[in-house]
């Protein structure tokens, strides 16, 4: 059983088609990333679960039961940017969501956690993007949820903000807690999930353990000079792209690699890892 | 199903303006008219013996119908219903709440602020009366029963109207999730409702033939203030009036509850 089951899920919005008989278990326990550009349908799927948005077909599952409101009483959500009552303060604002959900919170303790403690009395109206995102988090949590879902949480947060927030992230999950977290960046979702799945135009493109899914797609770029040298060494393994070359090599071989060519005579200035594949559903983000 | 609705009352008390201009505005300005006409033209009082608060207050209560009473309190549907499509804040309640829960605590939150409303203009009313008793040495008239009795169902009636307009913003609130959208609309069949009463002369049995809030209110109260002198409505045309009254309710809050039920919430 997982924390979300996801059987032939499709939503269309007008003509367009957001997501298109997405099937995906999402397992218990840590962090898992849905990655895709922006349009990939990782809102949709999430507003989806939290009940916002209504399927065209499939089923949601959350810990097995069908997703209703009694299942997503053990939920906590932020999707797409934190939206607030401006006339609130943030401790009346997570006094209001408790009571809305008919669950007791310590809002002092929850605006501690994601650092909101000295803005406790301030109305929300004059927050800042950032702040909104932090109290999102932090109404999230009310109530204890054992599976949160978090839409771009990074979203406005400063630098230290999402050094922050990916310390929190790693806490939560470390308490139990299933967090699936979705970003158009894959950077941030390398640094904190476990597992991924990578939407594209509303339909799974992967899904697996992280580390899996970054290696099966790796190449090396190399920038070189002259490139036809390298290629005739490289052979088969080797193309030409954006005015260097790309290999299809594992990590133990490129230091035998990189002295052939310079025995060849070939000066290699720069060397990187590429992701083409995952750069196709990112835009060139990855 | 828990009905959220101390959350609705605690979050819409925060929102001080559209409270005021929705709920108190028309208690306030009531009571100032009552308290200028009185200094102004003493003659409301002056040239009687005795004050009739009973009847002041009557008066007061059949003010919810007014077209322009209307236009504050279709301020105050409109604010109290579409106040998370505005804010983009269903987002946050709906996932652990429920849609029914929700709705069914704004829907008692609205007819609970229409109550107090009504009591405010009451009581606005009845201090100035006997204000100016007390100011001017004038008697304060007893009341016969029936009047108390009167007063009674003329307090149920501007209820159920009101209750009646929270139905018709909630449904456009829904339909249209904006403010602007919930409010002119409310307005405009309040006064349109007004202008044909005024305009087709319509009194007594014609106003229950009309299904709409303010024709089915005022049947009431004509049926309520008749006397053998001055007939109003029937008791028939009264009862179909209430019959309008409660259906229009059932239908607009049932309507708009359904539609929330179904609604993709892809945008607030």
């Amino acid at each position: 059983m997982g924390a979300v089951e996801i059987e032939g899920v499709s939503k269309r919005y007008g003509g367009v088609q957001a997501l298109d008989g997405l099937s995906l278990t999402i397992p218990e326990g840590g962090i898992y990333g849905l990655l895709g550009a922006n349009g990939a349908g990782k809102s949709t799927l999430m507003r989806i679960i939290a009940g916002l948005v209504f399927a065209d077909a499939g089923s949601v599952r959350l810990f097995g039961a069908p997703a209703g409101a009694a299942g997503r009483r053990r939920l906590g959500a932020l999707v797409e940017s934190a939206s607030f009552y401006p006339f609130l303060t943030a401790a009346q604002t997570l006094a209001t969501l408790a009571d809305t959900s008919g669950v007791a919170v310590d809002g002092e303790a929850l605006l501690g956690r994601v650092g909101l403690s000295a803005a406790a009395d301030r109305r929300v109206g004059d927050f800042s993007l950032g702040m909104k995102q932090r109290l999102g988090i932090a109404a999230a949590l009310i109530g204890g949820p054992d599976l949160l879902l978090l839409d771009e949480p990074a979203n406005g947060l400063d630098p230290p903000g999402t050094v922050e927030l990916r310390r929190l992230l790693r806490e939560l999950a470390g308490e139990g807690i299933t967090i699936v977290f979705s970003s158009h960046l894959l950077d941030e979702v390398e640094r904190l999930c476990d597992r991924a799945a990578i939407l594209d135009k509303g339909r799974l493109a992967a899904e697996g353990p992280l580390a899996a899914l970054l290696a099966a797609d790796e190449r090396l770029w190399l920038d070189v000079d002259p490139v036809d040298r390298a290629l005739a060494r490289l052979g088969a393994r080797g193309v030409a792209e954006r005015g260097g070359v790309s290999v299809s090599v594992r990590r133990a071989e490129v230091p035998a690699l990189l002295r052939s060519l310079a025995d060849d005579g070939v000066a290699v200035y720069e060397a990187r890892w590429v992701r083409p594949g995952l750069e196709r559903y990112f835009g060139g983000a990855a | 199903m828990r009905i959220p609705l101390r959350a609705e009352l605690h979050k819409q008390l925060r929102q001080r303006g559209s409270l005021f201009w929705g709920f108190a505005a028309v208690p306030a300005f009531s009571t100032l008219a009552a308290l200028v006409l009185e200094l102004a033209v003493p003659s409301t009082a002056g040239l009687a013996a005795a004050v009739h608060p009973l009847r002041a207050a009557l008066r007061a209560v059949s003010l919810a119908g007014n077209p322009v009473a209307q236009l504050f309190y279709a301020l105050g549907g409109a604010a109290f219903f579409t106040v998370e499509y505005r804010h983009a804040t269903w987002r946050l309640i709906v996932p652990r709440a429920g849609r029914g829960a929700l709705f069914g605590a704004k829907a008692l939150g609205f007819c609970l602020f229409a109550a107090l409303s009504l009591l405010l203009l009451l009581a606005g009313e009845l201090a100035v009366t006997l204000a100016v008793a007390l100011a001017r040495r004038l008697a304060v008239a007893d009341a016969p029963p029936a009047t108390l009795a009167h007063l009674g169902l003329a307090c149920a009636v501007s209820l159920a109207e009101l209750v009646a307009l929270g139905g018709t913003a909630a449904l456009l609130a829904v339909a249209t999730r904006s403010p602007l959208g919930t409010l002119l609309p409310v307005f405009l069949i309040s006064l349109f409702a007004a202008s044909a009463e005024a305009v087709l002369n319509l009194t007594g049995d014609a106003l229950a033939a009309i299904p709409l809030p303010t024709f089915a209110a005022d049947a009431v109260r004509s049926w309520i203030a008749a006397t053998p002198d001055a007939p109003g409505a029937s008791a028939a045309a009264a009862a179909v009036g209430a019959a309008v009254l409660a259906l229009w309710s059932l239908a607009t809050y049932g309507l708009a509850a359904f539609l929330f039920a179904r609604q993709d919430l892809a945008r607030e």
